[in-house]
């Protein structure tokens, strides 16, 4: 997009939103496509203890109506730091992306 | 109520009638007594607003930028040093459009470290995106702040205001205030409704960073708010004399009308040459006064409405721009562009080295006879 | 976790404060720390930051707060607090709203200090916390005086190394009139959690620093943030404790692993000598026995 020249009297006073500020927006900005690789929750194992959603950085985990985490693929970042800190370790690392790493 | 007050005590008057919810500063000659003042009315009971002194002038406008932002009513004051080195804040609280007052006094800067006036540190300010007021008299400070809420919690400006004073001739020396009642002053002023604002019953993620466009339209928007406070500030001049009586414009013209020379100048040491203009004036000469009271946003076509017919113009500065000159010169001949009149520079009164009548009628008789532009320094 | 009053499963029912979707980096300990932050207090807070790492987690127009939060500059995290609380207060709002400050270490070691140490000299009822990633993290990870002795940052790259030890920001601020100060971490989110809770009800200062790994900085992969933090306070690196006016707590008795274990693993201590090691060892071991013997004050940790 090529700039333009604009008079400085066709400028109009925005009002509010000549101000920096935001309010919540509904739609999430997605940082799908930041990860290599994804967490994928085995809830046969799982025991709803809740480190998973409390240590995810991001808040990538939602609970559904059982109480089981659910992973968020909309902001999950791909850190895997649920993956190491889960006491049972029913959670396993799926790659997404990219060549085929030895893990 | 008539009482003799100094400019100080009128900046601290102005802060209590205009019923200020915040106070935070930090002390420097020639600004303390004004936040003495408020300490000792804070102690007595007379002030219920909240009074704290922080840790340095930084840290002061840093608190005034918290305190504006949850919608209270927030008034500071400072000089020279303090007010540079508040100068990281005034651009944050310009850019976050939040309203509030401060009373800048001036003095000269450092180094050689000196107590007494020049325009220096105000004017290294014109930058910082907020609204300046330059007053002559005592009077004129206590009103001017008073009217600079009314301007700058306008919802459709929302820019700070800078009411400045120069230090040891208005604020240490007693005039005879008029000082209205509490009861006249809430009429014109009513209580601040700040729309964008901290409260936890509506969060709003303020002072958040925006990258290229979306930063340069913010700026974009600052600048219009300045160019559209024109209009607010004289509804705000008008509505104040017509309940006080006292007239404020943007330029106070003095006897401009028929002049064939004018000065144009700021501040305080305007009454010295307004009685050098009548001085003269006795004699047959025709010499006129122009002091520019609102500096930022500067009003570029009134000047040079009132300057048209006008020849011979000596703009006076009392402040240098090293390597450059006066500050308010090159300003001037801006507005003056196209023109072809004979303006010179005057560097005079830097330190508050004393200015007299006759000094004045020197720089008039100077520029009545100039031929070329020219800069020349009074000591 | 038996002696939190923190039920993990009531609070997962609640809507997130923070959300996903900010700039950090994956794996992040400073953005998690705010997300412990606002699950503990609640949504009755203000927040206050100071520019660094996460005032770039908002930009317009996105912003993932569900709270009032603010940018001032980077060395007035104190004094922007100060002002809001006098703001809240002359309006009368100041009851059951937590002002809080979020800033790094750089901004609150170094550039900061004037302001923290006004706001804690004049007992404001602010909770200061202070993310520890022991170095400038967003301007490319530079030394500040929060780094340890012998890091690798780009402003003292090995072989020297960071010349000099770090400063104790909770003993300094104990000193300074805070009326409670703690040192936490990101990888002991209870303890955080508890401490937290316990500032809530301060009617003074409160100082809390709380070590939060950076994977960039360090040099540790993402996974592993949690890990490195651990091994810090296991190794007894980084003490876990509570000053209230004067009277000391110490929270974590550590199992005093091996430093090697804890610095190995980090990228920006791969240059160690075996003689630098052995005397960050010693340094530690001796720092312990101070403080549980009652030294405390005189115990210069790590």
């Amino acid at each position: 997009m090529l700039s333009k020249l604009i008079k400085e009297k066709d400028i109009k006073n925005l009002g509010k939103k000549g101000v920096p500020y935001a309010v919540e927006k509904q739609q999430l900005v997605e940082r799908a496509n930041w990860r290599t690789f994804k967490p994928v929750i085995d809830y046969s194992k799982c025991i709803k203890c809740g480190l998973c959603w409390l240590h995810c950085p991001d808040a990538a985990y939602d609970v559904n109506e059982e109480g089981f985490p659910v992973c968020n693929g909309k902001v999950c970042k791909g850190c895997l730091l649920c993956v190491d800190i889960c006491p049972v370790k029913c959670i396993s690392v799926e790659q997404e992306r990219g060549k085929l790493h030895k893990k | 109520m008539i009482d003799i007050l100094d400019g100080n005590a009128c900046a601290a008057w102005g802060a209590r009638r205009a019923k200020v919810q915040c106070v935070p500063v930090f002390p420097i000659t020639p600004t303390t007594e004004i936040i003495e003042t408020i300490a000792a009315w804070k102690a007595k009971g007379e002030f219920p607003g909240e009074f704290v002194v922080l840790d340095s002038e930084h840290s002061a406008a840093s608190a005034a930028l918290g305190a504006s932002m949850t919608g209270a009513r927030t008034f500071t004051a400072t000089s020279s040093q303090g007010l540079l080195l508040m100068h990281e804040i005034l651009p944050i609280i310009s850019g976050c459009r939040t309203p509030m007052v401060m009373t800048t006094v001036s003095r000269c800067l450092s180094a050689p470290i000196g107590l007494w006036p020049d325009h220096n540190d105000t004017l290294a300010m014109r930058d910082a995106g907020w609204i300046m007021l330059i007053c002559e008299t005592n009077q004129e400070v206590f009103d001017s702040v008073i009217m600079g809420y009314k301007i700058s919690e306008n919802p459709k400006i929302l820019l700070p205001v800078i009411v400045n004073m120069d230090g040891f001739v208005h604020s240490y020396t007693r005039t005879e205030v008029d000082v209205p009642e509490q009861k006249m002053v809430d009429k014109f002023l009513p209580h601040p409704e700040l729309e964008i604002r901290l409260d936890v019953k509506k969060p709003m993620t303020l002072g958040i960073p925006a990258m290229g466009l979306d930063y340069m339209r913010y700026r974009q928007q600052l600048h219009k708010a300045m160019l559209d406070s024109f209009d607010v500030i004289d509804k705000v001049q008008k509505e104040w004399a017509k309940l006080t009586g006292r007239k404020y414009e943007f330029l106070d013209e003095y006897k401009t009308k028929d002049a064939k020379a004018v000065i144009v100048m700021i501040g305080a040491n305007s009454t010295i040459a307004r009685s050098a203009v009548d001085t003269m004036r006795k004699k047959g000469k025709k010499v006129g006064l122009l002091r520019i009271r609102l500096f930022r946003p500067f009003p570029e076509k009134q000047l040079r409405n009132a300057l048209e017919k006008i020849d011979h113009i000596a703009v006076i500065d009392q402040n240098i721009c090293p390597g450059m000159g006066g500050i308010l010169y090159p300003e001037i001949k801006m507005a003056l562009s196209g023109t072809k009149k004979v303006v010179g520079n005057y560097i005079q009164g830097l330190g508050g080295n004393f200015v007299s009548e006759q000094d004045y009628i020197d720089i008039l008789d100077d520029i009545m006879k100039a031929k070329a532009d020219d800069r020349k320094w009074q000591m | 976790m038996a002696d939190v009053d923190f039920n993990i499963k009531e609070e997962m029912k609640k809507p997130h404060l923070i959300t996903g979707g900010t700039f950090a980096c994956a794996g992040c300990n400073p953005v998690l720390g705010i997300r412990l932050t606002l699950i503990a207090l609640g949504k009755n807070v203000i927040m206050v930051n100071s520019s660094g790492c996460m005032t770039l987690t908002a930009t317009w127009p996105f912003t993932p707060y569900r709270i009032p939060w603010v940018h001032g500059a980077i060395e007035n995290g104190g004094s922007v607090a100060a002002g809001i609380l006098m703001g809240l207060k002359a309006l009368k709002k100041d009851k059951g709203t937590h002002v809080v400050v979020y800033a790094g270490d750089g901004a609150t070691y170094d550039i900061g200090l004037q302001a923290l140490s006004g706001m804690v000299h004049r007992k404001e009822k602010i909770i200061y916390i202070c993310y520890n990633n022991c170095q400038f993290a967003n301007t490319g990870h530079q030394a500040s005086s929060a780094t340890e002795q012998f890091a690798r940052t780009t402003t003292t790259p090995p072989p020297l190394g960071n010349p000099l030890p770090r400063k104790n920001m909770a003993k300094m601020m104990a000193m300074g009139g805070a009326d409670y100060c703690a040192t936490a971490c990101v990888s002991f989110p209870f303890d955080f959690i508890k401490k937290l809770r316990k500032a809530a009800k301060v009617e003074g200062s409160v100082f809390i620093d709380l070590l939060s790994p950076c994977e960039p900085g360090w040099l540790v992969k993402p996974n592993e943030t949690i890990k490195a933090g651990k091994l810090m306070v296991e190794s007894g690196m980084w003490p876990l404790y509570e000053i209230e006016k004067k009277k000391i707590t110490i929270n974590h008795k550590p199992q005093m692993i091996p430093v090697k274990e804890a610095l190995k693993m980090q990228g920006r201590f791969k240059h160690l000598t075996e003689e630098q090691i052995g005397e960050i060892q010693e340094t530690v071991i001796k720092e312990w026995e101070m403080i549980t013997k009652g030294r405390f004050w005189e115990a210069e940790e790590y």
